[in-house]
C-alpha cells in the first residue's frame, strides 16, 4: 500500500520537477537566470485554466487523443519501477516491457492520428516525422532491453531490475537507452524543443493545434513520459555497480531518483552543448542505439 | 453432380457423433446458396445472407461443440484408389471457428455492399461463387488424405478465382484474375509433386500414414511448402496476392484474405507440426526465414501503396509473415525437444490466424464501404470522412488498433505470443548463435510494429481525418446498419479476445499440447488485462469529469486551422499520403528504387513557378531484376520450343496422345 | 566470464571500430581512431607491466606517439588542406556499415576460441583482432574518399598489431618499430597521393577512378 502511495506521489510530483531542472540547468549554461525549477506546476495551472481553441476539421480524436495519451502515461508511470518502486505481486506483469512499449506506441499512435486529424500541413509532417523516428528507435529498445531481461529470464521491468545484472550489458543497453530516449522524447539533437520554426520540429509540430487543457495534458504526459525513459536508463546505468540490485530500500530509492535527476542535468548540458542534427541524419543517429542494444544482445546471448 | 454425391454420401455417417449432422447440415446449407445463386444469376435476395448465416451458424456449432471424429467416403473406383476422409480434431475445429465467424459476418455486410454492383456484376452469381468458397474452404479445412485436400483445394481456386473475376467488365479485373488464376495453378501444381512424392515414400495418401522424418522427407516437405506458401502468399511468391484481392468485391476480399490464405497455413500446421507427417530439421529455420522476410516485405510494400485495398492485401502478407514465424518457432521447439517453444509458437501462429480473419475483414469492410460511398480507393483522394461516416470510422480505427498489435486489442495477444516465443528461444537456444538470432528476430519484430504503425496512421489520418480531397468524399454518407453490424461485431471480437486472452489459452492450450506434457501455456500470458482496462477506464473518467468541470468555466472555442495569416487553406494543402511514408520510403531504398520526381513549371521557375508537383514511383527490385527477366526467359522458350510443338496440325496432336498412350502402357506393363 | 583488462581493453577497441563505421565525418572518424590504437598502447603498456618487459613500454610509447597522435593528427591536417569533411560511403549508407560492423564483432567473437593461441591467454583479443581487421576492410571497401581508405587500412593495421601483441610473445621490439615506421610512411606517401589526386582531379572519390578505364 506504501509503495503505491509513494508511487502515487512521484507521478504528481517527479515529472515537472525534472523538467523544471532540466530547463533551469540549460538557462545556467546559457548564463541566463532562467524561470524557478517550479515553473512548470505554474505552466499547467496556467494552462489548465485558459480556454481552448479547436480546430474546425477536428473531430473526436483530436479531443480525446491528449486525455487517452495522458491515461496511458500514467498508466505505464504506475506500472514501470522508473524510480526503484516495485509493485504488489499481482500487478507486476504489467511492467512487462514489451507491453509497457506497445501501450506507449498506442499512444504515439493517438497522438500522430490527432496530429492529422485538423488538416493542418504541420500536424502531417510532425506525425510522418514521429513514426519514422519511432519505427528505428523500437528495435533498439526491444532488443536493448530483450538482452537485459536475458539475465533474469523474466520480461517483467520489476524482475529485471531486482536482480544484479552484467555490467557490461547494463552499460551497453543504459547507453542505448538514453540515446533512443532522447529521439523518443523529442530532444536535441533530433529535435529541439523550444524551436519556433515549424518546418523543423517533430513533436512540437503535432500538437501545434492544441491549446488550453488540452495542451496541459500533452506537457504533462510528456513529463511523464520523459521520467519513463529516463528513469529506465538510469535504473540500467545504476546496474553497472552490481551491488545495486541489493541495496536497502531507502537507498536504493535515493539513488534512484538522484540517478534520474543527474541524468536529467546531464541531458541539459548536452543540449546546451549539441547542435540540432539534419533530418536525414537522424537515422544514422539512431543506427549507434541499435548498434549498442545489437551489441549488448551480442553479450548476454554469448554469456546465457 | 459430383459435389452432391460427395455432401449426399457425408450425410450418411456410420460414425456416432453430432460433428458430422452438424457440419452435413452447414453445406447442406450452403449448397442451397449456390443452387439458388446459379439459378438466378442476376438477384440479390434476402434469401442469399439468411441461408449464408445459418450455414455459418451451424458450422460454429460444429466447430465449438461439434466433438472429434473422422468420416470416410469411399469413392468409385473410377476417381483413384484411395477414399475420401474427413478429420474433425481440435485443429481443424480452430479453422471452422475462423470460417464460420467470417461467415457470420459476410451474411451482413455483403447484401449492402454488393447492392452498389447490381449494374455491372450477376450477385446471385457473387453470392454462389462466395458459398462455394465456403464449402470449399471447409473441405481443405476438414481434409485427412492428400486426395480429399486436392478436391477441396482445387475447388477452392476455381471459386475464389471466379469471385475475383465477378467484375469482369473491367480489364484490369481480368487481367487480376488471370494472374490469380496462374498463381494457383503453379502452387497446386507444386503441391501435387509433393503429395505424389510423399505418396511414393509411404504408398499411402492418408495423412496421418506418413509419418516421414529426417532428410527423407525434406524433398516432399519442401515442395509441398512452396505450394502452401504460394497460397498463404509469403515472400517470395506473393506477386499474385496484391494483385488479386483488391480486384474482387470487398466482403470476397475480406474472406480471401481473412480465411482463405490460412488454409494453407492450416496445412501447413497440419503437416508439419501438429500431426508429425513430415518433419525435416531445416524445416523450422527456412519456415521462420521466409516469414521473417515476408513480415517486413509486406508491411513496407503496403506503406508505399496509396490504393487502400491493394494496402491491405500487401498487410495480408505481413501478418501471414508474423504467423509463419509462429510456425517456424514451434517447428524449432519440437526440433529441439523445447515443449514451450513448440506450444507457444503454435499458440502466436492460430492465435494470429484467428486474430488476422478478424481485424483484416473489419478492414477491408471499411475499405468496401468508402468504396461503395465514394467509389474510390485512392486514400489521396479521400479524407474527413470521420464526420460524415464516423461509425465506419470509429471501426476502422480499432481494426487499424489491432493490426498494429496495440493493446488491449487482439493483435496484441498473438503478437506478444510470439514475442514470447522468441523470447524462450534466446534463454533456452542450444547455441549463442541462435539465442543471438531470437534477441534479434524481436527486434525485428519490433521494427515491423514501428511499419505498420506508421502504416495505418497514413491510412486513417489521410483517408479518414482532415479536410476531403474530392467531392465524392465530400458528400460520403454512411452506411446501411445492418453493414454496420458486422463491422461492429468484428469490433467487438477484436476487444474482447484481446482482454479475455487467458480465457481463449484454455482451447488453444488443448490444442497445441501434446498429450503427457505438462500445460506450459498458461504461465504464457502474465498481464493482469482486466484489472488494467478497469485502471485505465477510472483514469480516463477522472481525467473527462475534471475537464468537464473546466469546461463549465471556460468552453472550447471552434476556429479555423493554423493557416499563418493565409485565410482558410483548401483541402490540398494537407499532407498527402506519399509525403507521409516518404522518409521511410527512402529508408528502405535498398530494396526497391524510389524516385521522387519533382517538377517545376512556369515562365520564371524559381521564384515564381505556376505548378509544382512531385511524383514518387517505386520498382522493387525482386521484381525487375528477378521475375522479370525469369518471366522473360521463359517466355523466350516457351516461343521457340513449344511453338514448334504446337504446330496446329491436328494429325501431329493425335500423334502426341498416341505418344503419351504408349508411354503410358509402358510403364503400366513394367510393373 | 572472467575478463581480463586486456581483454577488456581490446573489447573497446573492437567497439570504437564499430563506432567508426558509423561516422561520416572525417575530424570524428580520426578522433576515433586515435582513442582506438591509444588504447591498443595501453595493451602494449599493460602486458609490459605483467611481463616485467620493458620492450614493451617502449613499442607502447612508439604507438602512443606515432599511431595514435602524429598519424591522426596528420590525417586531420590532410582533410583540412583539402577541405573533405564527409564522407557518406557508397553502396552501403553508414547507418547500415554500423551493423555489419556489429556482424563482424559477433564473427570475431564466436571464431575467437579457434583463432587463439593455445599456449597464452586472451582468447577474445584474437576475435577482437579479427573484428578490427574485418571492419578495416569493411571501412575501406564501403567509403567513397581515399582519405577513409587510409583510416580503414589502419584499422585493419590495428587489427594485425593486436593479434601479434596478445597471441605470440611479441616479434622483437625491432620489428614492431619498423612496421610502426612502415605505416608512418605508407601514410605520408598515401597523403602525398592523395594532395596529387585532389590537384588532378578536384576531388578524392575514388570511384571515380573507374573513369580511368576509358
Amino acid at each position: 500500500m506504501s509503495c503505491w502511495l509513494l508511487q502515487l506521489i512521484n507521478i504528481c510530483i517527479i515529472p515537472l520537477l525534472l523538467m523544471g531542472v532540466i530547463r533551469k540547468t540549460k538557462a545556467l549554461l546559457q548564463t541566463r537566470y532562467g524561470a524557478p525549477v517550479l515553473q512548470p506546476f505554474y505552466d499547467l495551472a496556467k494552462l489548465l485554466r485558459k480556454s481552448e481553441t479547436i480546430s474546425g476539421t477536428a473531430s473526436w480524436v483530436f479531443i480525446w487523443s491528449p486525455r487517452v495519451g495522458l491515461m496511458i502515461a500514467v498508466l505505464t508511470a504506475v506500472c514501470v519501477p522508473w524510480a526503484g518502486l516495485v509493485l504488489p505481486e499481482g500487478w507486476r506483469g504489467a511492467s512487462n516491457f514489451l507491453f509497457v512499449l506497445y501501450l506507449l506506441a498506442l499512444g504515439k499512435f493517438l497522438t500522430m492520428l490527432a496530429a492529422m486529424d485538423t488538416g493542418s500541413a504541420f500536424g502531417g509532417l510532425g506525425a510522418s516525422r514521429e513514426a519514422t523516428i519511432s519505427l528505428l528507435v523500437e528495435p533498439a529498445l526491444v532488443i536493448g532491453l530483450g538482452a537485459f531481461a536475458l539475465q533474469t529470464g523474466q520480461m517483467d521491468l520489476t524482475a529485471m531490475y531486482a536482480a544484479p545484472a552484467s555490467p557490461i550489458v547494463a552499460a551497453l543497453v543504459g547507453c542505448a537507452l538514453i540515446i533512443a530516449a532522447l529521439a523518443e522524447l523529442s530532444r536535441m539533437p533530433v529535435d529541439d524543443p523550444t524551436t519556433h520554426l515549424e518546418l523543423t520540429m517533430v513533436h512540437e509540430a503535432m500538437i501545434l493545434e492544441n491549446s488550453g487543457r488540452n495542451l496541459a495534458l500533452i506537457e504533462y504526459a510528456g513529463a511523464l513520459r520523459a521520467c519513463l525513459y529516463f528513469g529506465l536508463a538510469a535504473q540500467t546505468l545504476l546496474h553497472v555497480w552490481p551491488g545495486f540490485a541489493t541495496l536497502a530500500f531507502g537507498w536504493h530509492y535515493a539513488l534512484s531518483l538522484g540517478a534520474l535527476f543527474l541524468l536529467g542535468i546531464a541531458v541539459a548540458v548536452a543540449e546546451g552543448i549539441l547542435v540540432k542534427l539534419k533530418w536525414r541524419a537522424v537515422p544514422n543517429y539512431l543506427a549507434f542505439a541499435t548498434a549498442l542494444s545489437l551489441l549488448a544482445a551480442l553479450v548476454a546471448a554469448a554469456q546465457g | 453432380m459430383f459435389l452432391n454425391e460427395l455432401v449426399l454420401s457425408m450425410s450418411l455417417p456410420e460414425i456416432p457423433g453430432g460433428f458430422a449432422v452438424w457440419c452435413d447440415t452447414a453445406l447442406f446449407v450452403w449448397l442451397a446458396v449456390v443452387l439458388v445463386g446459379v439459378l438466378a444469376r442476376r438477384a440479390n435476395g434476402v434469401v442469399f445472407p439468411v441461408l449464408t448465416a445459418l450455414g455459418s451458424l451451424f458450422l460454429l456449432i460444429t466447430a465449438t461443440v461439434g466433438g472429434n471424429g473422422d468420416c470416410t467416403i469411399p469413392l468409385p473406383y473410377y476417381l483413384g484408389n484411395a477414399p475420401l476422409t474427413f478429420v474433425f480434431d481440435p485443429l481443424s475445429r480452430w479453422f471452422l471457428a475462423i470460417i464460420a465467424i467470417i461467415g457470420c459476418t459476410t451474411a451482413f455486410f455483403a447484401p449492402g455492399y454488393l447492392e452498389h454492383l447490381r449494374q455491372r456484376v450477376a450477385l446471385g452469381f457473387v453470392w454462389a461463387g462466395i458459398a462455394l468458397l465456403f464449402i470449399s474452404m471447409v473441405g481443405v479445412v476438414l481434409a485427412g488424405n492428400a486426395i480429399a485436400f486436392l478436391v477441396a483445394w482445387e475447388l477452392m481456386a476455381l471459386s475464389s478465382f471466379a469471385l475475383v473475376a465477378s467484375d469482369h467488365t473491367q480489364q484490369t479485373v481480368r487481367r487480376a484474375a488471370l494472374i490469380y488464376l496462374g498463381a494457383t495453378r503453379i502452387g497446386t501444381a507444386f503441391l501435387m509433386a509433393g503429395f505424389l512424392w510423399a505418396h511414393q515414400l509411404t504408398g499411402s495418401w492418408t495423412f496421418a500414414d506418413w509419418g516421414l522424418s529426417g532428410a527423407v522427407a525434406l524433398g516432399p516437405a519442401l515442395l509441398i511448402l512452396v505450394g502452401l506458401a504460394t497460397k498463404a502468399g509469403s515472400w517470395p511468391f506473393h506477386l499474385w496476392l496484391p494483385i488479386a484481392h483488391p480486384a474482387a468485391p470487398a466482403p470476397v476480399s475480406a474472406i480471401m484474405s481473412g480465411v482463405m490464405i490460412k488454409t494453407a497455413i492450416y496445412a501447413m500446421v497440419r503437416l508439419y507440426v501438429v500431426g508429425d507427417h513430415l518433419t525435416a530439421p531445416a524445416l523450422g529455420p527456412i519456415i521462420l526465414i521466409f516469414g521473417a522476410i515476408s513480415a517486413l516485405w509486406g508491411v513496407l510494400f503496403a506503406l508505399l501503396q496509396n490504393d487502400l485495398k491493394r494496402l491491405l492485401a500487401y498487410s495480408s502478407i505481413e501478418n501471414i509473415g508474423i504467423i509463419l514465424m509462429g510456425i517456424g518457432i514451434a517447428l524449432i521447439g519440437k526440433q529441439q525437444h523445447l515443449p514451450y517453444l513448440a506450444q507457444i509458437g503454435l499458440a502466436a501462429a492460430l492465435f494470429h490466424s484467428l486474430n488476422h480473419a478478424l481485424f483484416k475483414s473489419l478492414l477491408f469492410y471499411g475499405a468496401g464501404a468508402i468504396d461503395m460511398r465514394t467509389h474510390l480507393r485512392d486514400i489521396e483522394q479521400l479524407g474527413g470522412l470521420i464526420h460524415r461516416m464516423p461509425w465506419t470510422t470509429a471501426s476502422f480505427v480499432a481494426g487499424c488498433a489491432a493490426i498494429c498489435a496495440l493493446p488491449p486489442m487482439n493483435g496484441f495477444a498473438s503478437e506478444w505470443l510470439l514475442y514470447q516465443g522468441f523470447f524462450a528461444l534466446a534463454l533456452h537456444g542450444p547455441l549463442a548463435g541462435v539465442r543471438l538470432a531470437a534477441l534479434l528476430l524481436m527486434g525485428w519484430l519490433a521494427l515491423i510494429g514501428g511499419l505498420a504503425i506508421a502504416c495505418f496512421v497514413k491510412v486513417v489520418g489521410v483517408a479518414f481525418l482532415g479536410a476531403p480531397r474530392s467531392k465524392a468524399a465530400e458528400h460520403a454518407t454512411e452506411i446501411p446498419k445492418t453493414m454496420l453490424i458486422a463491422q461492429g461485431a468484428l469490433v467487438v471480437c477484436c476487444i474482447g479476445l484481446g482482454i479475455a486472452v487467458p480465457t481463449l489459452l484454455l482451447p488453444l492450450d488443448q490444442l497445441v499440447r501434446v498429450s503427457g506434457e505438462p500445460q506450459l501455456l498458461a504461465s504464457a500470458w502474465s498481464i493482469p488485462m482486466p484489472a488494467l482496462v478497469a485502471l485505465a477506464v477510472g483514469t480516463l473518467s477522472v481525467l473527462t469529469l475534471a475537464l468537464a468541470h473546466l469546461a463549465r468555466r471556460q468552453p472550447a472555442r471552434r476556429f479555423i486551422t493554423w493557416e499563418c495569416g493565409f485565410g482558410t487553406l483548401g483541402p490540398r494543402t494537407q499532407y498527402t499520403a506519399t509525403s507521409f511514408a516518404q522518409p521511410i520510403s527512402r529508408l528502405f531504398s535498398l530494396v526497391y528504387r524510389y524516385v521522387v520526381d519533382i517538377t517545376v513549371k512556369g515562365r520564371n521557375r524559381h521564384h515564381f513557378p505556376s505548378g509544382v508537383s512531385a511524383d514518387a514511383t517505386h520498382e522493387p527490385y525482386l521484381e525487375t531484376r528477378v521475375y522479370t527477366p525469369l518471366a522473360r526467359a521463359i517466355l523466350r522458350v516457351a516461343g521457340s520450343l513449344l511453338l514448334r510443338l504446337q504446330a496446329g496440325s491436328i494429325h501431329q496432336y493425335l500423334l502426341y496422345m498416341a505418344a503419351v498412350l504408349a508411354l503410358l502402357l509402358w510403364l503400366g506393363v513394367r510393373q | 566470464m572472467q575478463l581480463s583488462s586486456i581483454d577488456i581493453a581490446a573489447a573497446c577497441a573492437a567497439f570504437s571500430a564499430i563506432w567508426l563505421c558509423g561516422l561520416s565525418r572525417l575530424p570524428s572518424m580520426c578522433t576515433v581512431l586515435a582513442v582506438q590504437t591509444l588504447l591498443l598502447a595501453a595493451i602494449a603498456g599493460m602486458l609490459g607491466f605483467t611481463h616485467h618487459d620493458v620492450q614493451y613500454l617502449v613499442l607502447a610509447g612508439v604507438v602512443l606517439a606515432v599511431k595514435a597522435i602524429a598519424i591522426p593528427l596528420f590525417l586531420v591536417w590532410t582533410a583540412r588542406r583539402l577541405a573533405v569533411h564527409r564522407d557518406i560511403g557508397m553502396y552501403l549508407h553508414p547507418s547500415l556499415v554500423l551493423f555489419c560492423g556489429c556482424i563482424m564483432l559477433a564473427v570475431g567473437f564466436f571464431l575467437a576460441p579457434q583463432l587463439a593461441a593455445r599456449t597464452l591467454g586472451n582468447p577474445g583479443a584474437a576475435g577482437m583482432a579479427l573484428t578490427l581487421l574485418l571492419i578495416g576492410m569493411l571501412v575501406m571497401i564501403t567509403r567513397r574518399l581515399a582519405l577513409s581508405q587510409v583510416i580503414g587500412f589502419l584499422v585493419l593495421e590495428n587489427g594485425v598489431f593486436l593479434y601479434g601483441l596478445t597471441q605470440s610473445h611479441g616479434m622483437p621490439l625491432i620489428f614492431e618499430m619498423g612496421v610502426i615506421f612502415d605505416v608512418l610512411v605508407g601514410v605520408m606517401i598515401a597523403g602525398l597521393v592523395i594532395f596529387r589526386l585532389n590537384r588532378s582531379f578536384e576531388h578524392i572519390d575514388v570511384t571515380a577512378l573507374r573513369g580511368l578505364r576509358h
